[in-house]
């Protein structure tokens, strides 16, 4: 996995974990640090540098001076009262050079030990013969040096060119070189003294001291700001990370999307949200497990980079995904090790290891265990943190609602294709009722009728033919059961019924034959009822037979009786049954409606039929044609239905005889 | 819409019914025949609380009475309301179904 490889190398380990405001103290500390380390090496180096520079000057004027001085006539000078002497002034003209020439020696001089007491013999500050200003501080010849430095002893004993470590005596604190002088013989007679003020001496040293001091601040401002940079830059990369991380989330969320309005198969959608997960996730592997109900195993569907089907389910109580399930709550596992929970079998012939799992339980709404969706160890070899468990949890989301979608397809598809055999039973209905009715003038007769279908019925049908050039066959039928399986049986009742009426005589043989047929091998218990009048035009006789069905009405000279005494069971309910037949003889003007229980059944929005006796009174008060008549009839419905949706069938005839 | 109160009265089945046994209500009682009813079940079915009953009702009765007459049952109806007898009449369902006026001449007949 070399992509899983350089992730993890680029993530690394330490600094870059640390937040922001640490790596910026980290910074400050490290730079200050650093730098003051560097500005103290410097400084000690420079100060030692310009000690030893200080130190040897001391030393060349020590040397110098003494070369200067007369060692003959030193012991000469023992008495303070000497010193205005010319000979005194002309010894100590030297040191006094010595003074002049350098403005930051204090003193110059000499001394001599005389039973282990110093004292002085020359001083380069003894005041001229007639000098006004004096200095307050000159030695007197013979003068005792109280509390000399040790190092004095060291060039008068051992005779060696020393300097001085400070020392404090009576006139001040000094850091001196003190120089042996030494007679023809080389024997140390005396030593001279050359001072230099320990303030002298520090403000010598203020400038490299000062430069230090300038560079510690320099160095820790810039330890700041280079700290505040580190922490912005930390900040920065954090946001800039956070950033990418959204993006991929957005990404994802949209690639998934876009699947999700594309496709509708759980088979393509499933591998796309979860090659989506590991990508959005950072994981070295996802995986989606589908709950298998009759077993209550967990199987997977998808899981990448392993063959999903070569792995055996997980039953109930195997791993930790069965206990996500069933603890119905997403589990975060640190260490899959040490969890007693976890099955390595989905490991097993594969490089990986799992380490980190995060498991997410999917139900749906109503509890419905649909999976688990598991992904296995983060970029990084981080664990997963609630950030993760988060955006698992929207992921998981997504696969419900691919599981939705396609749930909802196939309900809208099996809609579909109701609504599609409702439309193809209402057209079967519709084409099987003849539409062409006679032409008023060209036979004794007035024929009109109408089929209105409702969305979910498909049974109700009526006809008309001719017997033969004088009689006419008139049927009114409603099939029991609805849709398809009504049209079916609605076009096989039809066409045995028009098939008896063609070969048989008589209306109620016509209607008992019809009834074997249909009865026979009938196990879905359809039934039909069946009206079927036979008018003959000649003389207006009508012989009529009744299998169950509402009889028609009859009006006549402004009455509506129905027509009756003909009754028998609908068609199809069981063999061997005979039906009746009855004849009545028709008047002209006389009209006959034949109707389905559509019309006086037809519901109002509460429910309410329209009633037999409303219906009778809506065809007594019908006039015109019998087209009109029945667009008065079908109009009258409607205003009872007052739009509640129409839950029969309507079947409408009227014929009038001359 | 319908309610179907399935009892056990002296050996006999009684399917008390209430609301309406209409083209959506008649797949409810016709799946509660199909599942609960054995076939040599003594069945009374009391409709006095039902005031409609559409064809696809009468289809269920009809369905009901083939299976319990092929398996040796029996079925009795009662209580019908006027205008759901009319129904049975005019289909001639009263012709090949027994329909009695009330339970206990429904209970009579089965015993």
């Amino acid at each position: 996995m070399p992509q899983a490889e350089a992730t993890r190398r680029i993530h690394g380990r330490g600094i870059s974990r640390l937040p922001p405001w640490a790596a910026g103290t980290l910074a400050v500390l490290l730079v200050g640090l650093g730098f003051s380390a560097l500005v103290a090496l410097l400084f000690w180096r420079t100060q030692a540098a310009m000690i030893g520079e200080i130190h040897a000057g001391l030393q060349r004027t020590a040397r110098m001076a003494v070369q200067a001085i007369e060692v003959g006539t030193h012991a000469n000078y023992t008495s303070p009262a000497q010193h205005l002497t010319p000979e005194y002034q002309q010894a100590i003209a030297p040191l006094r050079a010595v003074l002049e020439a350098d403005p930051e020696v204090s003193y110059a001089w000499t001394v001599i030990e005389q039973d282990g007491v110093l004292r002085f013999v020359l001083d380069g500050s003894t005041p001229r013969p007639g000098d006004t200003e004096v200095d307050p501080d000159w030695v007197q010849i013979m003068e005792v040096f109280e509390n000399p430095p040790a190092d004095l002893f060291t060039a008068l004993r051992e005779g060696r060119s020393v300097v001085s470590q400070p020392y404090t005596d009576e006139w001040g604190t000094f850091i001196s070189a003190f120089e042996p002088l030494k007679d023809a013989q080389g024997r140390t007679v005396a030593a001279l003294g050359i001072d230099l003020s320990l303030t002298q001496y520090a403000a010598r040293l203020a400038p490299v001291r000062d430069a230090a001091l300038l560079a510690l601040g320099v160095g820790w401002v810039v330890a700041f700001a280079v700290g505040l940079a580190v922490w912005a830059s930390r900040r920065n990369d954090r946001t800039a990370r956070e950033l990418a991380r959204q993006l991929r989330t957005v990404n994802a969320l949209l690639a998934v999307s876009r699947a999700l309005s594309t496709g509708v198969r759980l088979d393509e959608l499933l591998p796309v949200i979860v090659a989506q997960t590991t990508e959005v996730m950072g994981v070295e592997r996802s995986g989606l497990l589908l709950h298998e109900p009759s077993t209550g195993a967990l199987r997977y569907s998808v899981a990448q980079g392993l063959d999903a089907r070569a792995i055996a389910p997980f039953a109930p109580g195997e791993g930790i995904a069965q206990r996500a399930l069933r603890e119905g709550q997403l589990q975060n596992v640190p260490a899959c090790a040490q969890d007693p929970d976890f099955s390595a079998r989905p490991d097993e012939g594969t490089a990986l290891r799992t380490r980190h799992l995060l498991a997410l339980p999917i139900r749906r709404g109503d509890g419905t265990p649909v999976g688990v969706l598991e992904v296995v160890n983060k970029l990084g070899d981080d664990a997963f943190d609630t950030d993760d468990e988060v955006l698992l949890d929207a992921l998981g989301g997504l696969v419900l609602m691919a599981f939705d979608r396609a749930r909802l397809t196939e309900v809208y598809v099996e809609k579909q294709k109701l609504d599609e055999a409702l439309k193809l039973a209402a057209s079967i209905q519709m084409s099987m009722v003849p539409q062409q009715f006679p032409k008023p003038g060209t036979t004794p007769v007035e024929v009109h009728a109408q089929l209105l279908p409702a969305k979910e019925v498909g049974g109700d049908f009526y006809d008309f033919f001719w017997l033969d050039a004088h009689r006419l066959a008139l049927v009114m039928a409603d099939v029991s059961g609805k849709a398809m399986p009504a049209a079916l049986f609605m076009a096989k009742a039809k066409t045995l019924v028009k098939a008896a009426a063609l070969l048989i005589d008589g209306p109620d043989e016509i209607l008992r034959r019809a009834n074997e047929e249909l009865a026979a091998d009938n196990d879905a218990g359809m039934f039909v009822t069946v009206f079927l009048g036979i008018l003959d035009t000649r003389d207006g006789r009508l012989r009529y037979s009744n299998a169950g069905h509402n009889p028609p009405l009859r009006a006549h000279a402004g009455t509506v009786r129905p027509l009756d005494g003909a009754d028998g069971v609908a068609l199809g309910v069981m063999e061997g049954l005979d039906y009746r037949s009855a004849e009545l003889a028709l008047e002209h003007g006389d009209v006959l409606f034949l109707f389905t229980d559509g019309v006086n059944e037809a519901m109002d929005p509460r429910g309410q039929p329209w009633g037999q006796a409303a219906m009778e009174a809506a065809f007594a008060g019908s006039d015109g044609t019998m087209a009109a008549r029945n667009e008065a009839m079908v109009a009258a419905i409607r205003r009872h239905a007052a739009g509640a949706e129409q839950s029969d069938d309507i079947a409408v005839l009227m014929v009038r005889w001359r | 819409m319908l309610d179907i109160h399935d009892t056990d009265a002296a050996g006999a089945r009684v399917l008390q019914l209430t609301g309406r046994l209409d083209t959506n209500t008649s797949t409810v009682f016709d799946k509660h025949c199909a599942e609960r009813v054995g076939l040599d079940d003594r069945v009374a079915v009391d409709l006095a609380g039902v005031d409609y009953v559409s064809s696809a009702g009468l289809r269920v009765f009809l369905m009901l009475a083939k299976k319990l007459q092929k398996g040796g049952g029996r079925l009795v109806l009662c209580g019908l309301a006027p205008a759901v007898r009319e129904v049975f009449d005019i289909a001639g369902f009263s012709r090949i179904l027994t329909l009695v006026a009330d339970r206990d001449a429904a209970l009579a007949q089965l015993r």
